[in-house]
C-alpha cells in the first residue's frame, strides 16, 4: 500500500555518513564511553591506597607503571574493567561448572528457583486477574491488598518469609535444606513477579473493544467461553509486557532471597560472599553474570512474544 | 492487500454462465415446486395491477405511524406451494400496484425467474475465484438454511392460508413485534429519551430499513431488538419470543457498523466463531465457514488475517460470519457506513442478491437515503428528540433490482419521500 504512493528511494547516503548514523556506532560509542568512566572512577577510587602502600614500602615508581600497579591489585576498591572481564571469564568459561568456583553453577542454582517462582507468580497473577475481572468483590476487596503487599520492601519480607518456610519444611516436614531453600527462593521470586502480571492481566482482560463483547453476546456465549475466545487471546500482549517486568522481578527476588539463608550456592550467595571477603573482583563478575542472566530471560520472554504473536496473525 | 483487491475484480470478469443455472437452483430447495405457482402468478398480475393503483396512492399517507399498511410485505422469492403463491400474488397487486407496473411489466417478470442476472453474476464470480472445491460445500449449503427455515414455515404456512383466505391485506408471519417501545438512558445529564412510543412490525422476508439523523434512535431499537440494550416502556417480541430470549437461542445474526473481526483469528476462524460457541462439529463448521465465505464472494481467503483484507473485504467477512449462524433473522447496523461509495454500492447488490437467495429477514439501519430506497421493501424514517417513527414507507420497486434502479422516477419518488419525512422530523435542524 506504501509502495505505491512511495515516489522512488531518496538517494543513498555516503558510507561515513551511514557508518555515523548506524546503530552500531551508537551503542560501541556508549559502551566505550562508560567503560572509560569507569577506568576513571577506578583510578581515583584505588589511586590512593596504592600511593599509600608504595609509600610504605618505600617503592618508588614511574607514572606508568603507578597505574598498571594500580589496576592489578588483588582487592581493589572498584575493580578496573579488564580485572572483572578477566575473572568473568576464568569463573564462566574456563572453571568446571558442576563446582562451586563456576559462576555457571551459581547461575543455574539462582536460575532454578527464579523460573519456578516466575512461573508460579505468573499463574497467580493471571489468576488472580480473571478472579478480579469477572468478580465486582474481588476487585474492590482484593485489589488494595495487592498494590500494598508491593510497597513492603522486599528486603525486610524476604528474611520472614525464609525463615518461616525454611524452618517449617525442614523442621515439621524433613525435607532437605537444599529443597527448602529452594522453595523460599522460589515463593520470594512469586511474591515479587505476581504484581505485574496481576496488573497487567487486568488490564489486558478489560481490553477488548466493547463491539466484540456485544458480538460474543449475541452469540449468547458463556463467561467461559467470552475469556477464552475473547479476553485471553485479547490479554495476551499485556500478559507478555508484564512477564518481561515479572520475570525480572523473580531474578532479583531469588536473589535477595538467597542472602538471609545461609545459602552457600547462587548468584546471591556469591555476592554476599564476595562482601564478606572483600572480594570486589568476584563481586562484580557475580554482579555481571546475574546482569546477562536478566537480560536473556527478558530476551526469551520477548522471543516467545514474537514467536506467539506471529502464529496470532500479529504484523511484525 | 494488493493481490486480495485485484482478485476480486478479475473474477468479476469472468462469468460462467454455464455454472450458474445448477448452483443458484441449489441454495433454494423448493425452486421446482415453485415454477408452476409462478407462472399462474405472472399470469394472474396484469389483472390485478391495472386495478389497483387508484387505491394504492391514497393508501400512502395512512401508512404514516401506523406499522400496518394493508400491504403484503414479505413476497418470498421462493414460494413454498402453489396455494402460498397464490395468496402472495394478490398481495403483491396490492402494494406493487403502481403507474410503473401498469406501464412496465419488467417488475413482475425477474420474480418468477429462480435466478436472477445480477445473482448469477454473484455466483459466477465466487466460482472464479474458487476453484473446484466449492462447488461441493455450495451444494451443502441449500440444505441447512432449508433445515433452519423448516419449523418456523411449517407453523406459519397454515397461518398465512387461513389469513389470506380471511383477508387478502394481511401479510407473512411476524418476525418482529414493537409495541409502543420506550427507552430511556440515565445520564448525568438527567434522563435521555432514546426511543420514545415505537410501533413497528416486520414481517418474514421483509427488508425493512431504520432511516434517520444520528441521535434518532435507530441503532439503539436495533440493539433493542438484539438484546444489547433493555427497553423501559412498552413491548417487543421476536420470533414471537422475548428478545432475550431469542438471543439465547441465536435467533439472529447480527452485523455491526464495524466489522470487529478478532484480529488473531485468520478469517475462516473468524467466520467459525459463533460455530464454536454454538458446539457445532469440526465438520460442519468447515462445511458453514466454506459456504458462507463463498456466498460472499470470498473463498480462497479463509487462512488471511483481517489486516489483510481491505475494508470492504472485513465487512463481508462480517457477514459471512453473521449468515453463518443461519439465522432467519439479519440485524445490520450501518454495516457500509464507513465504506466508500463505490465499494457500497458493489455491497448493497451483493446483499440484495444474498437476501434474494436465502430469503431471510433484514433490519437494516442506515443514514443513507439511497441505499435505504434502493435495499429495503419497507422504509422506516425516524427522527431525534425523542428518537420515534415519523414515517413508513412501502416500497413499490420491484423486489429484485439492480442499480440502475436508482435513475427510475419511482425510485426518485422514495427517496424524495424519504426525505421530505426526515425534513418534516426536524432531522435537517441544527
Amino acid at each position: 500500500m506504501t509502495a505505491a504512493a512511495y515516489a522512488g528511494p531518496l538517494p543513498r547516503p555516503g558510507i561515513f555518513r551511514r557508518f555515523f548514523a548506524s546503530r552500531f556506532v551508537a551503542v560501541s560509542v556508549i559502551v566505550l564511553a562508560t567503560i572509560l568512566a569507569w577506568y576513571v572512577l577506578a583510578f581515583l577510587f584505588d589511586a590512593p591506597f596504592q600511593r599509600d602502600l608504595d609509600g610504605r614500602r618505600g617503592v618508588t615508581r614511574t607514572p606508568l607503571e603507578f597505574v598498571e600497579a594500580t589496576f592489578s591489585q588483588p582487592k581493589p576498591t572498584v575493580p578496573a574493567p579488564h580485572q572483572v572481564a578477566v575473572d568473568t571469564y576464568q569463573s564462566v568459561f574456563l572453571a568446571n561448572p558442576t563446582k562451586p568456583s563456576s559462576l555457571l553453577y551459581h547461575a543455574w542454582v539462582t536460575l532454578t528457583s527464579t523460573l519456578v517462582g516466575f512461573i508460579a507468580g505468573t499463574l497467580f497473577g493471571v489468576f488472580l486477574a480473571i478472579g478480579i475481572v469477572h468478580a465486582r468483590s474481588l476487585d474492590k476487596s482484593l485489589m488494595p491488598w495487592i498494590i500494598s503487599s508491593q510497597t513492603i520492601p522486599i528486603l525486610a519480607i524476604s528474611p520472614m518469609v525464609v525463615v518461616v518456610a525454611y524452618n517449617l519444611l525442614t523442621g515439621k516436614l524433613g525435607v532437605s535444606p537444599d529443597f527448602s531453600r529452594f522453595v523460599a527462593k522460589a515463593l520470594i521470586s512469586t511474591y515479587l513477579s505476581f504484581f505485574p502480571v496481576t496488573v497487567g492481566m487486568v488490564k489486558g482482560l478489560r481490553s477488548p473493544d466493547p463491539i466484540h463483547l456485544d458480538l460474543m453476546r449475541t452469540y449468547s456465549a458463556s463467561a467461559r467461553e467470552v475469556l477464552w475466545k475473547l479476553r485471553l487471546p485479547a490479554s495476551l500482549p499485556f500478559l507478555f509486557t508484564s512477564m518481561k517486568v515479572a520475570i525480572a522481578a523473580s531474578l532479583v527476588g531469588a536473589i535477595v532471597a538467597e542472602l538471609p539463608t545461609g545459602a552457600v550456592a547462587g548468584i546471591g550467595a556469591k555476592l554476599l560472599l564476595g562482601s564478606y571477603y572483600s572480594q570486589t573482583i568476584q563481586l562484580w563478575s557475580a554482579l555481571i553474570v546475574g546482569s546477562v542472566m536478566a537480560g536473556l530471560l527478558v530476551a526469551a520472554v520477548g522471543i516467545a512474544q514474537r514467536i506467539v504473536q506471529r502464529r496470532m496473525g500479529a504484523r511484525l | 492487500m494488493s493481490v486480495a483487491e485485484e482478485s476480486s475484480p478479475a473474477g468479476a470478469k469472468a462469468p460462467e454462465p454455464t455454472a450458474v443455472k445448477d448452483d443458484a437452483g441449489l441454495p433454494i430447495p423448493p425452486a421446482a415446486e415453485a415454477a408452476p405457482a409462478e407462472a399462474a402468478a405472472v399470469e394472474a398480475k396484469p389483472a390485478v395491477a391495472e386495478t389497483k393503483p387508484a387505491e394504492a396512492k391514497p393508501a400512502d399517507p395512512v401508512d404514516r405511524k401506523t406499522p400496518e399498511p394493508a400491504s403484503a410485505g414479505p413476497k418470498p422469492f421462493q414460494s413454498k406451494s402453489a396455494a402460498a403463491g397464490l395468496g402472495r400474488s394478490r398481495a403483491i397487486g396490492e402494494d406493487a400496484a403502481l403507474p410503473a407496473a401498469g406501464e412496465n411489466p419488467s417488475p413482475l417478470r425477474p420474480r418468477g425467474k429462480t435466478v436472477p442476472p445480477a445473482a448469477a453474476n454473484l455466483i459466477a464470480r465466487v466460482r472464479a475465484t474458487a476453484a473446484p472445491p466449492p462447488v461441493s460445500p455450495r451444494q451443502d449449503v441449500s440444505a441447512p438454511p432449508a433445515a433452519v427455515c423448516e419449523p418456523p414455515a411449517a407453523v406459519s404456512a397454515p397461518v398465512t392460508a387461513v389469513e389470506n383466505a380471511v383477508s387478502g391485506a394481511l401479510r407473512a408471519p411476524t418476525v418482529i413485534d414493537v409495541r409502543n417501545l420506550s427507552l430511556t438512558f440515565m445520564t448525568n445529564d438527567g434522563p435521555v429519551e432514546a426511543l420514545s412510543g415505537i410501533d413497528l412490525s416486520v414481517g418474514r422476508g421483509e427488508f425493512v430499513s431504520l432511516i434517520g439523523p444520528s441521535g434518532c434512535g435507530k441503532t439503539t431499537l436495533l440493539r433493542v431488538i438484539a438484546d444489547l440494550e433493555r427497553p423501559t416502556g412498552g413491548s417487543i417480541s421476536v420470533n414471537g419470543v422475548s428478545p432475550e430470549e431469542a438471543r439465547l437461542r441465536r435467533g439472529y445474526g447480527y452485523v455491526f457498523q464495524a466489522p470487529a473481526l478478532y484480529p488473531w483469528r485468520t478469517v475462516a476462524r473468524n467466520v467459525a466463531l459463533p460455530l464454536e460457541i454454538m458446539g457445532l462439529t469440526r465438520a460442519e463448521r468447515d462445511r458453514r465457514v466454506a459456504a458462507n465465505l463463498a456466498l460472499v464472494n470470498l473463498a480462497g481467503f479463509e487462512r488471511k488475517f483481517p489486516w489483510q483484507l481491505s475494508g470492504g473485504m472485513q465487512q463481508r467477512v462480517s457477514i459471512a460470519r453473521a449468515l453463518s449462524v443461519e439465522p432467519d433473522l439479519l440485524l445490520m447496523d450501518e454495516p457500509f457506513g464507513a465504506l466508500d461509495e463505490i465499494v457500497r454500492d458493489h455491497l448493497n447488490e451483493q446483499l440484495l442478491q444474498l437476501w434474494a437467495k436465502t430469503e431471510k429477514t433484514v433490519i437494516f439501519v442506515t443514514h443513507s437515503i439511497p441505499e435505504a430506497v434502493f435495499l429495503s421493501t419497507r422504509i422506516v424514517v425516524m427522527s431525534p428528540r425523542p428518537g420515534r417513527v415519523y414515517d413508513v414507507i412501502q416500497s413499490s420497486l420491484p423486489r429484485e433490482r439492480t442499480l440502475d434502479i436508482r435513475e427510475t422516477p419511482e425510485f426518485l419518488k422514495i427517496a424524495h419521500r424519504v426525505r421530505m419525512g426526515l425534513k418534516a422530523g426536524h432531522s435537517y435542524e441544527d
